[in-house]
């Protein structure tokens, strides 16, 4: 019954976003040509939608394409190219309703076809795992009818709904690699790597179209390129900037302040000593202050954090773990004393040197870690070098990055820290974390699971897996002759929300 | 005799320049003003003081301080570097340039194989082999100038080796390794002592582009090269951030420039 | 003739020493193509199936081989982050950074021959010395940073171009030429300054010979002897020093292109390198390193042409 309403429910914020949205559209009407340009740090790693990977390239993919069900600026599913769906009372058997007229941008009516060729080409495990992992729990995919598509999974997931944003892409399509075709409100026109991307509006969109015609995306390795860009008006817009980059702009930008929707800590090899002793884990807890860090790099701004939730996901996140370790310095330093290191030890932070946040965060912690004693080293590293030694090879000390979620689910957060998660790249290993997640995976009770994650999130804390800093603040810049941008808690950009102010 | 006296000029500003440099140099080797990592939210991008006379950085750092260590790693990754290349350039351009022969077309060939390299890719190459940090930075440099060093030393070679004074060298007896570094080697010491000037200011250009790239000394290690790099991105609202680094590192490049032309002859 | 052909033997085979020492260098460091591409998703699944599919999980020189194969038959491959031919994708940044190059080029040799001729002749004048400080100091910053100081003078308070305002030549020449001077400036400025006083020294040297002297007595006047004898032979070293510069300029690209956010050969050569995307790479240093072996020759031809003597040796 619970489904039921929360169905209901998203039905209902669907209706009033489009009335909201209408009567925005009302007010500004768009010229012939309107167009905005738009920085983004990094290329594109693929124009397919299931084969795209960098967050960088989802969250324009996002204007591109659409699944069943898309995330609104809420953090809300709602319906997209399915008009209705209707998850089962035991989360096994989710039937969705296909919307009537939506079209691809080549001008084809989606098909019940499509979707099913879409969602099994992600659910594919001829090359090993599927493209989105969590497929592997499809146990098949049906069509009885035009319209009607039941997908019924091995196990119970609740959090199912959440992979059903998985781009819908035509089946006839040879070259999704290269002539990328979806249905969501912008159109792909052109990719020229290192350069730009354009894009131009999907007049036929089956909601609220986009208000800017043309869009040019441009790709600025060079983060100080990006504010002289701004400043010269060759870009109107950037999102992800840093508060001491905000300082440099004109006040010819309007700037919109939100977080990133991560978890930035110090990452502890759980394996590796010294960080095997919880208390050498808890004293590096103690040693530091995030509000300090917070105060030093980014003007104050920021949410502290004290475990692997942040409050996005209000349902699930406690502030008050941010309190279990307040900064001390004494008791630090005695329980690197019981622990065998009464002298202090050294050790070395890895950090990709791709992302100056979280450079200048390992320099304050560094500072901060003199004060009990404990020297550390920061060894910058290529982002690929990272990938394949500490990501994948867990070959590491200690690193400083930010851990999204990726998908609209909070267990995207929690499950890399399963003791033999493929992701768990700190070598977690906690008997009592696996079986409360495992609880929490179980149940399609909505209060024991947020229970269960409780737990996850407290003992994560307690055992002090790592040492938790924040949730960066994030700041958009957007040239006053724009306005509409809205924040997501998710990696993406809604372009087709922006619009042009009347002068 | 007006060009007598502009070398003197030249030499004497250069001797200046460089004195300078050095006494910067070795105060920050007895001690900073002040500890150049402690950060210090209060001081953040506060300017020029009576206790902070070039101000504070972005972390409330005193940037004398900085510029006084940055001097140091500055130093030590420029003279790192021209000594590899230097030692390197010698032993090979020395042997190439005396012998000759196939031995000469096999390591030319080599050194323009590595000449043709970008020296920018050639240390990025070498920096995600080994990593980076200051010395492997010295390493990466170090190899990317050996060819433009052993092109210099063969040439000084293959034109001193058919001197008189060799020549009665080896009427007299001496052995190759004798004639090549005590004969010859100290003829073409004042062209290589000049490149090596003009080197080392190379050097020191190369490592601010390195840390341009993010793969120069590990931060919060503190070089010049790094500074100005750390500054540009505040270069709007805190442009004396960019200036005292900077300052300090065309006193250096110009201080040796001058000295190498005021010796030159 | 038999010059040229051993000459273009020993480029070849410096270019297979080149595309092996590249090869060998993205067989050691670490990650690869695939790890690259598939990011913080990779699980090793994943990576062994891709690097199956990327045939990365072959035999280093198996991959060497073929690559060298393929390029000796004029197939550069194809780029691995992409998924697009390394050829169109290379050949669409040529233009970018050749214009680049030929622009900052001929500032140099537009500013540094005249300049470096006005400081020889009035040597010792105030202006003399002024353009012997300048120069001095423009050697002393690095080009990344002149290259910011351009861009704030030029494009943020003088507002002559647009910094980031990169049009691509295919779509307006006029545009890409205005934006491209500003960085050629960039690139330019050091070397003219090197230029510069390298003719000077030059051309003060030659004068001191006994040649121009004779000149003089036989009651030439200043200006013929400057241009008709001392020019000719103080050039030599400038022209050694030029071919350097103009492959130095090269590698200078690399930097500027990421200050002035120029989609150019640099920065491909720099994504590509953090991509591990190896064929990329490989075609860029190969046309990078025939460029330099080129330009060594053609400046060892000209040598040849201004003086005889060369041509013995």
């Amino acid at each position: 019954m619970k489904k039921r309403l929360k169905t209901l429910f998203l039905l209902f914020v669907l209706t009033t976003l489009t009335i909201a949205l209408s009567g925005c559209a009302g007010d500004k009407e768009d010229d012939g040509s309107s167009s905005i340009t738009i920085g983004i740090p990094q290329d594109l790693d693929s124009l397919d939608p299931h084969k795209a990977v960098a967050a960088g390239t989802k969250e324009v993919l996002f204007n591109i394409f659409e699944g069943l069900v898309k995330p609104d600026s809420e953090g809300n599913l709602v319906p997209a190219v399915a008009s209705e769906v209707i998850p089962s009372e035991d989360g096994k058997v989710y039937t969705f309703t296909l919307r009537e007229g939506v079209l691809f941008h080549d001008g084809s009516v989606v098909t019940v076809e499509d979707v099913k060729y879409s969602l099994e080409r992600c659910a594919d495990t001829s090359n090993g795992d599927p493209l989105v992992p969590a497929f592997s729990n499809i146990e098949n995919i049906e069509t009885p009818d035009e319209a009607t598509i039941i997908v019924t999974l091995k196990e119970p997931d609740t959090d199912f709904l959440a992979y059903m944003t998985t781009a819908i892409i035509p089946a006839s399509n040879a070259s999704p690699e290269t002539d990328p075709i979806g249905t969501g409100p912008y159109k792909y026109v052109s990719w020229t790597p290192q350069e730009e991307v354009i894009l131009v509006r999907n007049d036929d969109y089956w909601g609220t179209p986009a208000h800017i015609e043309n869009i040019t995306i441009k790709i600025i390795a060079d983060t100080d390129a990006i504010i002289t860009g701004l400043n010269a008006g060759s870009i109107d817009f950037y999102a992800r900037l840093s508060s001491a980059q905000v300082d440099q702009l004109s006040d010819n930008f309007e700037i919109y302040e939100g977080t990133m929707n991560l978890v930035q800590a110090l990452y502890l090899n759980n394996d590796e000593a010294p960080f095997d002793d919880v208390r050498v884990r808890q004293a590096l807890c103690y040693a530091i202050d995030p509000q300090e860090i917070m105060d030093l790099i980014f003007d104050g701004k920021g949410t502290e954090l004290g475990s692997s939730m942040f409050p996005a996901f209000s349902k699930y996140y406690m502030e008050e773990l941010n309190h279990t370790y307040d900064q001390d310095i004494d008791k630090a330093k005695e329980l690197l004393a019981d622990a065998g290191y009464p002298d202090g030890f050294s050790f070395t932070i890895t950090v990709p040197s791709n992302y100056q946040p979280h450079i200048d965060t390992a320099q304050v912690l560094v500072e901060q870690f003199k004060a009990i004693g404990v020297d550390a080293k920061i060894n910058l590293v290529e982002w690929d070098s990272w990938l394949s030694d500490v990501y994948g090879g867990r070959q590491f000390q200690s690193t400083v990055v930010g851990v999204d979620a990726s998908t609209l689910t909070a267990s995207a957060l929690l499950s890399r820290f399963v003791s033999d998660a493929s992701n768990n790249f700190i070598n977690y290993d906690n008997a009592a974390y696996d079986a409360a997640y495992a609880r929490a995976m179980g149940t399609t009770d909505d209060a024991e699971r947020v229970a269960a994650y409780k737990e996850c999130e407290t003992i994560l804390s307690e055992d002090a897996a790592n040492v938790y800093i924040q949730d960066l603040a994030e700041f958009v810049a957007i040239n006053k002759k724009y306005a509409g941008y809205e924040f997501y808690p998710l990696y993406v950009q809604d372009f087709s929300k922006l619009y042009i102010v009347e002068e | 005799m007006i060009k007598k006296k502009k070398k003197n000029f030249n030499f004497i500003a250069g001797m200046i320049l460089v004195s300078l440099t050095l006494i910067l140099l070795l105060w920050g080797m007895i001690g900073t003003p002040y500890d150049p990592d402690t950060m210090d939210n209060s001081l953040k991008f506060t300017g020029a003081s009576v206790s902070h006379f070039m101000g504070c950085d972005h972390f409330g750092r005193d940037i004398f301080s900085r510029v006084l260590k940055g001097i140091g790693n500055t130093f030590t990754v420029a003279l790192g570097t021209v000594f590899i290349g230097t030692v390197a350039g010698i032993i090979l351009g020395g042997f190439c340039g005396y012998f000759g022969g196939l031995l000469d077309e096999v390591l030319m060939r080599l050194n323009d194989a590595v000449f043709a390299f970008p020296s920018i890719f050639l240390a990025l190459v070498v920096i995600c082999l080994i990593g980076p940090g200051k010395y492997n930075v010295i390493l990466a440099l170090g190899i990317a100038f050996i060819p433009s060093f052993a092109r210099i030393v063969r040439s000084e070679f293959m034109k001193e080796k058919n001197k008189e004074y060799v020549q009665s060298a080896k009427v007299m007896g001496a052995g190759s390794l004798r004639i090549m570094f005590f004969h010859i080697l100290p003829n073409a010491f004042p062209v290589i002592l000049s490149s090596v000037m003009i080197g080392f200011n190379n050097a020191v250009i190369a490592e601010a582009g390195l840390s341009y790239l993010g793969i120069g000394v590990q931060p919060p290690d503190a070089s010049l090269g790094a500074m100005l790099s750390d500054a540009q991105t505040y270069l709007y609202s805190t442009p004396y951030m960019a200036v005292f680094p900077g300052a300090v590192m065309v006193m250096m490049i110009l201080g040796f420039g001058l000295l190498a032309t005021g010796m030159e002859k | 003739m038999k010059q040229l052909g051993k000459r273009g033997i020993t480029m070849i085979v410096t270019l297979v020493v080149v595309s092996f020492l590249v090869f060998l260098a993205f067989d050691v460091i670490p990650g690869d193509a695939a790890t690259s591409k598939l990011g913080t998703q990779a699980t090793p699944e994943r990576v062994e199936a891709l690097r199956e599919e990327m045939g990365l999980n072959r035999p280093f020189l198996v991959r060497y081989g073929t690559w060298l194969a393929g390029f000796v038959k004029g197939d550069m491959g194809t780029s691995y982050s992409y998924s697009r031919p390394v050829k169109g994708m290379v050949a669409d940044k040529v233009p970018i950074t050749v214009t680049l190059m030929v622009l900052a080029f001929i500032l140099v040799v537009a500013i540094s021959i005249p300049l470096g001729i006005y400081a020889a002749r009035y040597q010792g004048r105030f202006l003399d010395r002024l353009i012997g400080v300048i120069d001095q100091i423009i050697m002393a910053v690095p080009p990344f940073f002149s290259g910011i100081i351009i861009t704030v003078l030029f494009g943020v308070l003088l507002k002559w171009f647009t910094p980031g305002g990169f049009v691509s030549y295919t779509k307006n020449w006029g545009a890409f030429l205005g934006y491209m001077i500003f960085p050629a400036i960039a690139i330019a400025l050091p070397k003219i300054a090197m230029a510069v006083k390298l003719l000077r020294t030059s051309i003060l040297e030659e004068i001191g010979k006994d040649y121009v002297r004779t000149a003089y007595s036989r009651g030439n006047k200043t200006k013929q002897v400057l241009y008709r004898h001392v020019l000719k032979n103080a050039l030599i070293p400038v022209i050694t020093f030029l071919g350097m510069a103009l492959s130095d300029m090269v590698a200078g690209s690399i930097i500027i292109e990421q200050v002035f956010n120029i989609p150019g050969l640099g920065r491909i050569l720099l994504t590509s390198i953090s991509n591990r995307d190896y064929p990329v790479v490989e075609a860029i240093i190969m046309l990078i390193a025939a460029l330099v072996i080129i330009v060594n020759f053609v400046v060892d031809a000209l040598y040849r042409v201004i003086d005889p003597r060369m041509r013995r040796s």
